[in-house]
């Protein structure tokens, strides 16, 4: 109880600051990075433990996002107070199109997976893009936004906790082991006994949910989102925090998604004439990365494991 | 032995391309019986063990396990029925740890993924608390069985070859089988490790009440412990009886060394 309780203090401590010694630009980037984090976690939980490569996250964010912005709009009276409640819509949508597409995908694997996926996102891109009524390529504009900081930061806050608490405690128990196995080898799941198409098809169920909700919060941060916003790369961009952070690490995928926002835009500054440094230093930190890291920051591991093991006792973490 | 029959391959045939790589295969196992499969290098036997196990299906031909049709079934319902399998080349997880691998075999039976089970697990709820303390300590038990228990946090690929190879049997006896199937645990391994590996099968036979199907290529180990053999060659099966009896046939002696010129 104890450990919620500091955690809440810095949370609200970090939003004060936030609030009322930075400006209004950081404090998006701040938001933009938790948005990343749920990306990227819901993508890990997929990719990292499952070992299942998904390149369609960009088309669950796409459902989640526009779901959201549309129920808000057109069926809630367009109030910042219902924002969760399209945001959760837009989670559960995402959820159900996950597992739609999961039923007949899951029959493959790896690059075929991928592929599957990467269809699926083009897809809903592309449907997007012709439906009118949402804006088509214009995008879909003046979306309900919070009010104030605060209660946009407390709200993203809480929607990252939530999905890596989720998150978390399934990868400990039970389903994590199952999900585990299905990525160590496939075939000796099988023979003890699993379903493995029919555990994929959860996990990646419940990946969607997730992208869905990192989507459905964008669109309310934003304001403003297009066909655009959901194109291939931002797949890739997800995928690119989760291997930063460790493929099957979930604390690695937050601090990976801090590093790859806070970065690009730090190095925005370091502008010299005409030159962009910012397109090389992203480039050559990621290579290096791939070279001293292979496995990214924190391999399958979480950040607290290496903790000493005074404070994992104190702190109830199982070893 | 009891006179009970608890699997039963019948006229089991499976064709690959142009090949027929099993062909009008025939027999039984008895309850609590040690029964070896051999024959040289391709002559079926591998193929045989994954239609069992539900990995091809078979052409024509049934397969009976406890009274009960299994041609049709996946892998993972054939382990269900309680008929677990290993591999000739070891495929345990290999960056999970040793107890990890048993656990996710002992959860199987426990975890069968109703909402309760999910729910139990999201809030960490102090019943799944106590279901995770006894697969824990249940896993822990075997393994101690197996004195694998010092290594229980080691990563499993990290074990010595040997201990591979038993960690491997301990995780299919973690599914609670009734029947379980060898494939080639000798393989790779030297002579005192044979000799280990035959104390071990014994061993889990009499303990875990099994039955045994072992496909094996040495021959001292097979000629040892089996109670019945039957031997395969070209996927026709060439002999069926006592250890003794089948190594004087002469159809055996032809398949593993040819016949003499005349």
């Amino acid at each position: 109880m104890k450990k919620y309780i500091i955690f809440l203090v810095l949370v609200a401590g970090l939003g004060v600051v936030l609030n009322s010694f930075l400006n209004s630009y950081i404090q998006a980037i701040f938001i933009s990075f938790i948005i990343n984090a749920i990306m990227a976690l819901s993508l890990n939980f997929i990719t990292g433990l499952a070992d299942q490569f998904s390149l369609g996250h960009a088309g669950l964010m796409a459902l989640g996002a526009y779901t959201s912005a549309v129920i808000n709009k057109e069926f809630l009276g367009d109030q910042w107070m219902f924002i969760p409640v399209g945001v959760l819509a837009g989670a559960c949508i995402a959820g159900v199109a996950g597992y739609l597409v999961s039923l007949p995908s899951f029959r493959l694997k790896g690059d075929y997976l991928a592929i599957v996926t990467l269809g699926f996102a083009e897809i809903v891109r592309v449907v997007i893009l012709n439906w009118s009524h949402v804006g088509g390529a214009r995008g879909y504009n003046g979306i309900r936004k919070f009010p104030d900081f605060l209660l946009s930061y407390g709200f993203a806050v809480l929607l990252l906790f939530i999905t890596f608490m989720v998150m978390h405690r399934l990868k400990v128990s039970w389903f994590g082991r199952n999900l585990w196995a299905i990525n160590e080898d496939d075939i000796a799941a099988e023979v003890m006994g699993l379903e493995i198409a029919k555990t994929k098809r959860y996990a990646f169920t419940i990946s969607s949910f997730f992208a869905g909700l990192g989507g459905g919060f964008y669109a309310h941060h934003l304001g403003y989102i297009s066909p655009g916003s959901f194109g291939f790369i931002v797949s890739v961009q997800i995928l690119i925090i989760t291997v930063l952070g460790g493929l099957g690490s979930l604390s690695g995928s937050i601090i990976a998604a801090a590093l790859l926002t806070f970065l690009p835009e730090a190095l925005r500054s370091v502008q010299s004439g005409g030159l962009d440094l910012r397109m090389i230093i992203y480039p050559i930190l990621l290579i290096l990365m791939m070279i001293l890291r292979p496995k990214g920051l924190f391999g399958r591991r979480e950040v607290y494991e290496w903790l000493p093991a005074r404070l994992k006792t104190k702190w109830g973490i199982k070893q | 032995m009891s006179d009970k029959i608890i699997l039963s391959i019948q006229d089991l045939s499976i064709q690959f391309g142009g090949l027929k790589a099993v062909d009008a295969v025939t027999f039984d196992i008895k309850e609590h019986e040690l029964l070896g499969l051999i024959g040289p290098n391709g002559a079926g036997k591998t193929t045989v063990f994954n239609m069992i196990s539900g990995f091809y299906r078979a052409d024509s031909g049934n397969i009976i396990f406890a009274d009960e049709k299994i041609n049709d079934l996946t892998a993972a319902q054939v382990n269900r029925k309680g008929l677990a399998r290993t591999f000739q080349n070891i495929r345990l997880f290999r960056s999970l740890s040793v107890i990890e691998n048993v656990l996710m075999a002992l959860q199987q039976k426990k975890h069968n993924g109703h909402l309760k089970d999910w729910l139990h697990s999201l809030f960490n709820t102090s019943y799944h608390q106590q279901i995770e303390k006894d697969l824990d300590l249940e896993a822990r038990e075997l393994l101690n069985i197996f004195q694998l228990d010092k290594y229980c946090s080691e990563m499993a690929g990290s074990l010595s070859y040997g201990a591979q190879r038993k960690l491997e049997i301990v995780r299919a006896l973690a599914t609670r089988p009734q029947l379980l199937i060898l494939d080639e645990p000798a393989a790779g391994m030297n002579h005192q490790e044979t000799e280990d590996l035959k104390k071990l099968i014994r061993f889990i036979k009499e303990k875990f009440n099994l039955t045994i199907l072992l496909i094996e290529h040495d021959m001292k180990l097979v000629m040892t412990i089996c109670d019945r053999i039957v031997v395969l060659n070209r996927g026709k099966k060439i002999a069926d009886g006592l250890p003794q009896d089948i190594k004087s046939l002469p159809d055996v002696i032809e398949a593993y060394l040819g016949k003499r010129p005349v």
